[in-house]
């Protein structure tokens, strides 16, 4: 209840400022829907044009012209930026929890009494926007079509029903994706556990996730294997006391 | 067969195609869900490609099965043969 009306308020704050804030988010990914969303239409109505005044006067060199930009030409600008809008706007948090498997991880990071890693990262603006598909992709034009291909087998596994719930993750580590922000930070380097670390981190050993909370709500159902009786190699829960994260401080 | 009657239809069915991979492409830009670009990738760009591809079909086409005009074809030969 007390945690409800804190978050309420902190919404409420939170909108109050944004009005007075930047624009952030895709502004180049709307730009481009806006121009593909005239270009296609610029192209239907040429087409359109074309055909009825085709068959009232016939096919002449002009029509053949007008015919070839509106199929050729501006479709294939239409698709070019259609391609670029649609590359930006999947970047964006709400295209992640537009697939409802996703819709409880998206909803964890947006709320401001969560603790973990993603909520922490989103409520303290670490990372100003597309906050999915940055700790999701890995550093560099590799990473990007890594993260977009990857993207292409989710919605090819969404829509054929080809994934079972809870959704695990694929990746075996994400310290690239971790160490693109981190790595030079100085709030970082001056850990000494971090030092202490940096073999067994680096060697794949021990993750990131063994110190600090984890990065998303667990499902019920992962828990409850996990709290079932297991062999001595299970590698025990880090406490939120090991954590050295700061829940509204300074960014790492 | 008859070209003259046969090309035009292929130009309708280019156009279709395009128009359809033009509503294809136009999907996730008014409503982004995984579904419609499920359709840009699947409908939107290979039916534009394949309305091009037809529109240079019957266009070829035409270009090939045109009957040839005698009249011009002789003025062509004279005019090559004053030159040399």
């Amino acid at each position: 209840m007390n945690e409800n009306a804190t978050s309420s308020a902190l919404s409420t704050a939170a909108s109050t400022w944004a009005a007075h804030a930047p624009t952030h988010g895709s502004g180049l990914g709307e730009l481009l829907q806006v121009v593909t969303i005239g270009v296609a239409l610029l192209a239907a109505t040429v087409i359109v044009f074309a055909m009825v005044r085709g068959k009232r006067v016939g096919l002449d060199v002009g029509m053949k012209l007008t015919l070839l930009l509106g199929l050729g030409v501006l479709p294939a600008i239409a698709t070019t930026t259609g391609l670029g809008a649609v590359m930006e706007l999947t970047k964006a948090p709400e295209a992640c929890g537009s697939c409802h498997v996703m819709t409880p991880y998206v909803e964890d990071m947006k709320n401001p009494a969560s603790t973990t890693l993603a909520a922490k990262h989103y409520k303290n603006r670490y990372i100003p926007e597309s906050q999915c598909f940055e700790c999701h992709s890995s550093y560099g034009i590799g990473g990007i079509l890594d993260a977009k291909v990857s993207g292409l087998g989710h919605i090819y596994r969404y829509l054929t029903g080809r994934y079972e719930e809870p959704i695990t993750l694929h990746a075996k580590s994400y310290l690239p994706n971790c160490m693109k922000c981190h790595a030079e930070s100085q709030k970082f380097l001056g850990v000494s556990d971090h030092q202490d670390a940096a073999a067994d981190l680096q060697s794949g050993k021990m993750k990131c996730t063994e110190c600090h909370d984890s990065p998303h709500p667990r499902p019920a159902k992962k828990e409850a294997e996990e709290a079932a009786p297991a062999g001595p190699e299970t590698v025990p829960e880090a406490t939120p006391a090991a954590s050295p994260e700061p829940e509204n401080g300074t960014k790492p | 067969m008859n070209t003259t009657s046969q090309t035009p239809r292929l130009t309708l069915i280019s156009a279709i195609f395009a128009l359809l991979g033009l509503a294809g492409i136009l999907a996730p830009q008014l409503h982004f869900t995984p579904t419609m670009l499920a359709i840009f990738i699947l409908v939107g760009v290979p039916c534009s490609l394949l309305g091009l591809g037809l529109y240079a079909l019957s266009v070829t086409r035409e270009a090939l099965k045109a009957p040839v005009d005698p009249a011009a074809s002789a003025a062509g030969s004279t005019a090559d043969a004053k030159r040399g």
